[in-house]
């Protein structure tokens, strides 16, 4: 973990990124900044002795309604707009958080993190005392841009007035080892100003498991199918792009008369297999 | 929408003091149809005021966009005194527009911009064009142009005698027409020809001030409106597209603004309104007269648009933001939004920005618009930290 004086000096470094000036005329040119802005307080960071970074709430929301369906399907990625409305709080004014309720916030600050630190964003005890939790994903990775979505909760008996600005939570760093691979943000939520219900992922573990017989057989046969075309030159792009030559005529017809989820579900993981590669020679 | 209501509630109390047998039909008719008129302006109204609230709106813009009001209109208010209110809203044509004053909403600037893209800071500029219209409002502008207007069409009519005679054929010989004769009669015959002088005369001093709050991406920001189009019948208030477009490269010069390379040839003409004999000879006075205004227009912007009070957008402090940009990040201490919008016209033309960076340009656009927003809001934080005047 980063003491504060640390990242203030890297901040400070940070700041001066892209501008054409060097932080000090004898320091090398910083290339991967770590940058906050609005940037807190170099100086009281470099006195303040703790570990952590507070960050202040941003001015967009975004709450979920209640009564627009009976429940929630994780797994279907259109269905967002459809249970979230979007609110603006400007500058002085409150959004209330009513007892047991949600709503989604983000940072006032923007964040830039190099690729060799991380962090995570915890809540201020402060509130937890009062009933507001914040932050139950918590982990922001090397490479993140973009103001951090925050999960705000009540648990407490009575409603929060949280106000753009004030300070909501704080970000500890950590440092990351290794060699550093380019491209390595796997944030969904990069360079946004709004909070971002992001979607949940293709897991190959869970739809093996949950994949009908006949979704299966029709996975691992266009998976044969690629393998062959990418022997033969055709590239994994154009593959990706028409996941649906991949497809035997017995299969198109199966997948004409399912339901579009579970076609597009199918599609989707043959895509999803054809980027996780595929073995060259399989098949023949 | 206090404004609006107590406004009509003195109609209502106006309306509930007619009564029969005391008050003529004619003037409860009249009464009656000026509420009826006045909820015909006030019903569109409502619905702007509507949709200023809709969350697809980008508010960060507002704060910059009303203290840019106020220094616009109200230069010599303090602002504690300062009564300018802006509404800034979308609209439901693909343009920008602003809403005439009521003499029920004083002091409000309302501007629309298209709705599809009312959180596109890039088309932020455009609002520079409709806060023109406010200030030739305040400045009475109207009146004086309206002189030289009369005046310069008087000129063309005495250049080309024989052009006039063709177009009035009932009208004296031309060698009685006399300056004398044509300012006696200019409002029965060049009546049209006047008013859409006038009006390209406003909306070329429009253009001025859009060039000269945003410079480069006022450019930018009218050919993304505009250019391409499909071919429309012109509107005669305005001047003809491509004189529009030489307007704004003179005014250019003037303002000291880049030209974006081959900016002229994106603009074609609207086909002009089939009119004949005095209808087209007045629109053809317009046209040819507009050119003689011009540069007292430019005169006139930069006079009330003086360099100490407004800033004077700046291209190195618009290359120092796209510095920051390229690791995407906001910038900064910015010196005004003009400086940020340019900077993002800049990035948005970079066929390199953020090629390094693949999770960032996979979205590209919207990236962009999200970090141009949020250093707007900056932009507002920083303000209200050291509350610059």
């Amino acid at each position: 973990m980063l003491r504060v004086n640390e990242i203030a000096e890297r901040l400070r470094k940070g700041m001066q990124a892209g501008t054409g000036a060097p932080a000090d005329m004898t320091e090398e040119k910083v290339t991967d900044p770590l940058v906050i802005t609005p940037s807190p307080e170099l100086a009281d960071l470099n006195t303040s002795g703790s570990a952590s970074i507070d960050l202040r709430l941003g001015t967009w929301f975004v709450s979920l309604r209640q009564a627009r369906m009976p429940y929630l399907e994780v797994d279907d990625p259109s269905l967002g707009d459809q249970f979230t409305k979007d609110h603006y709080v400007r500058f002085g004014d409150s959004y209330f958080l009513h007892p047991r309720s949600f709503v989604l916030g983000t940072t006032l600050e923007w964040i830039r993190l190099p690729r060799d630190l991380a962090a995570y964003v915890i809540g201020k005890s402060s509130w937890g005392r009062r009933g507001l939790i914040i932050a139950t994903a918590t982990g922001v990775h090397p490479g993140f841009k973009g103001c951090l979505t925050l999960e705000l909760t009540n648990v407490g008996e009575i409603p929060i007035a949280i106000k753009p600005g004030m300070a909501i939570c704080q970000l500890f760093f950590h440092e990351v080892r290794g060699p550093r691979p380019a491209g390595i943000d796997r944030s969904q939520f990069a360079a946004s100003r709004k909070p971002t219900l992001g979607r949940i992922g293709p897991d190959r573990f869970f739809q093996n498991l949950t994949n009908s017989p006949q979704a299966a057989w029709i996975i691992s046969q266009a998976k044969l199918k690629a393998a062959c075309e990418a022997a033969e030159g055709r590239s994994i792009e154009d593959m990706k792009a028409n996941a649906e030559s991949l497809l035997d005529e017995e299969s198109t017809g199966y997948l004409s008369e399912t339901k579009e989820l579970e076609r597009q579900s199918i599609l989707s993981q043959i895509c999803f297999a054809l980027s996780s590669g595929i073995r060259k020679g399989a098949g023949t | 929408m206090e404004d609006l209501r107590d406004h009509f509630y003195q109609v209502l109390a106006g309306l509930n003091d007619l009564q029969d047998g005391v008050s003529s039909p004619e003037t409860i008719k009249d009464a009656c149809a000026n509420a009826l008129g006045d909820l015909h302006e006030y019903v569109p109204l409502l619905g702007f005021i509507l949709r200023s609230t809709n969350v697809r709106n980008a508010f960060e813009l507002y704060a910059p966009l009303q203290r840019l009001c106020e220094k616009v209109l109200e230069p010599g208010e303090s602002p504690l005194t300062r009564k300018t209110q802006l509404i800034l809203s979308s609209e439901w044509y693909y343009e920008a527009q602003v809403h005439p004053a009521k003499t029920y909403l004083e002091n409000y600037v309302l501007i629309g911009l298209p709705a599809p893209e009312s959180s596109n800071p890039l088309l932020l500029p455009l609002a520079g064009h409709e806060i023109g219209h406010p200030l030739w409002h305040v400045h009475s502008l109207r009146d004086h142009f309206f002189q030289v207007a009369a005046s310069k069409i008087i000129e063309k009519v005495l250049h080309d005698k024989t052009a006039f005679k063709d177009a009035y054929p009932p009208e004296p010989d031309p060698e009685h027409i006399t300056p004398t004769y044509l300012v006696q009669h200019v409002n029965r015959l060049f009546s049209n020809g006047v008013h859409w002088l006038v009006g390209q005369a406003e909306e070329t001093f429009c253009d001025f001030v859009g060039m000269r709050l945003f410079g480069y991406s006022y450019l930018n920001a009218f050919a993304y409106m505009v250019a391409p189009r499909l071919s429309m019948e012109r509107v005669e208030q305005y001047p003809k597209l491509t004189t529009r477009v030489q307007n704004l490269l003179n005014g250019a010069e003037r303002f000291d603004v880049e030209v974006p390379s081959g900016y002229a040839d994106l603009f074609e003409d609207d086909e002009d309104p089939d009119y004949h004999d005095s209808a087209k000879y007045n629109l053809m006075l317009a046209d040819s007269s507009l050119a003689g205004m011009v540069e007292e227009l430019g005169i006139k912007v930069q006079e009330l648009l003086p360099d100490g009070r407004i800033p004077v957008p700046s291209d190195a402090e618009a290359q120092r933001i796209l510095g920051r940009l390229k690791y995407v990040v906001p910038a900064e201490s910015a010196l005004s939004i003009a400086d940020i919008i340019n900077a993002a016209w800049r990035a948005f033309e970079d066929p390199d920005l953020w090629k390094g960076i693949p999770e960032v340009l996979k979205k590209r656009d919207h990236a962009l618009k999200e970090i141009i927003l949020k250093n707007i809001e900056l932009f507002e934080i920083e303000h209200r930290g050291e509350r610059r005047a």
